[in-house]
């Protein structure tokens, strides 16, 4: 299985999901054109990596915006992930926001309260 | 199905619609069979309403975060652009602010046949305020003759500082009559203006350059400034304290009252 890279742009966020570790790296800002279409690769990559490697999964968020349609498929990939974890497999998410931040902050905490897997608010 | 269903943000949703349509349509459902369905979609749907208000709290935080940057970096190119066009120890316009106002007023003079007038404004024997009393006394004059000036000046015209004691104003659409006019009133404000050094009042005359472009016999702005250039030192050859209009036909006139 292969690892994932999307590099950054202006309005899209940096995707690294790596195989070998596990590890989704999502950084950025998010006001794509298309919103499902650019996440449709991450859900694809979560839903071969959890049919063939099994291994555990850590998200590593480190987001500045959000707009609706990404925050909509932020949900969306986070449910993929509790199904996953539900399958019994080890699951955690960090939340890396700026210090400074209280509107990441706060973003943050949404999701949180949301999902039921172990969610780390981190702030940097 | 939604015509955009397939690019939709809201696949699965619509998917779950979709769903519960076909139970609808079958005609023979068991109670059984009905209540699954209804169970399902209710599921479906309470997740949703949840999801969606937490989206719309987090699309609203976001939002907030975009309209305070966007406010952040306006404020912060305001303050840039005033740094740029301002004079920092008078708050007048700076020179090259000046000098981008003149090009253009000159332009449109120069396209649209209208007059446009300058006058350059050059504080009489400020050397000895500087001597006598100190560059911040001198700086204080400054700032304090900016502001009188600046009371004076029109609405349209534009008034700043050169660099050291002299200052210009652009005067839009006026002759160099009026422009003169205008130039002897504030002469004469300043004339009669005490200026509050803190320990010392002081008294300070300025003299001035008037020129004008009536539309033909200018080629370039630098022209227009020269020649008021000419006529400031005409006025200060004349004895001071007065204002000058440079008359192309015959030699400048002075028609300052110098007392």
């Amino acid at each position: 299985m292969e690892i994932l890279d999307i590099p950054a742009d202006r309005d899209t966020l940096g995707v690294r999901c790596d195989p070998t570790t596990g590890e989704m790296a999502i950084n950025g800002v998010s006001y794509p054109q298309n919103a499902s279409e650019f996440f449709r690769p991450i859900y694809e990559w979560l839903e071969q990596y959890s049919h063939t490697v099994r291994g555990p999964v850590r998200l590593n968020l480190r987001i500045s915006y959000l707009n609706t349609s990404s925050t909509k498929c932020m949900f969306d990939l986070m449910d993929m992930l509790e199904a996953y974890a539900g399958e019994g497999a080890e699951v955690a998410i960090h939340w890396y926001y700026e210090a400074s931040d209280q509107d990441m902050m706060e973003t943050g905490a949404e999701f949180k309260e949301d999902i039921e897997l172990p969610f780390e608010l981190i702030a940097y | 199905m939604h015509k955009h269903g397939k690019e939709s943000v809201f696949k699965a949703e619509y998917r779950a619609l979709q769903l519960a349509e076909q139970v609808l349509k079958q005609e023979a459902l068991s109670q059984e069979q009905l209540l699954e369905g209804y169970r399902t979609l209710l599921g479906c749907y309470r997740q949703l309403l949840e999801h969606m208000e937490r989206i719309a709290r987090i699309s609203d935080l976001n939002q907030r975060k975009l309209f305070n940057s966007h406010e952040a970096a306006k404020s912060r190119a305001e303050l840039l652009y005033r740094a740029a066009t301002t004079d920092e120890l008078t708050e007048i316009y700076n020179r090259s602010y000046l000098i981008d106002f003149l090009d253009g007023a000159f332009f449109r003079a120069q396209r649209y046949q209208q007059g446009v007038s300058c006058v350059l404004i050059d504080i009489d024997d400020f050397k000895q305020i500087n001597d006598t009393y100190g560059h911040l006394a001198g700086d204080e004059v400054l700032a304090q003759l900016a502001a009188l000036v600046n009371l004076r000046i029109r609405h349209g015209d534009v008034f700043g500082r050169l660099g050291g004691e002299e200052f210009l104003i652009v005067l839009p659409h006026t002759t160099g009559g009026q422009a003169l006019a205008l130039s002897n009133e504030i002469r004469a404000s300043i004339e009669e203006a005490r200026f509050d050094l803190g320990e010392q009042v002081v008294g300070v005359t300025v003299s001035s350059g008037v020129a004008e472009y009536d539309g033909a016999q200018l080629e370039t702005v630098r022209e227009l400034v020269h020649r008021a250039d000419l006529a400031l030192y005409q006025a200060k050859a004349e004895g001071k304290n007065r204002s000058v209009l440079y008359r192309t036909e015959a030699a400048p006139s002075a028609e300052g009252d110098g007392e």
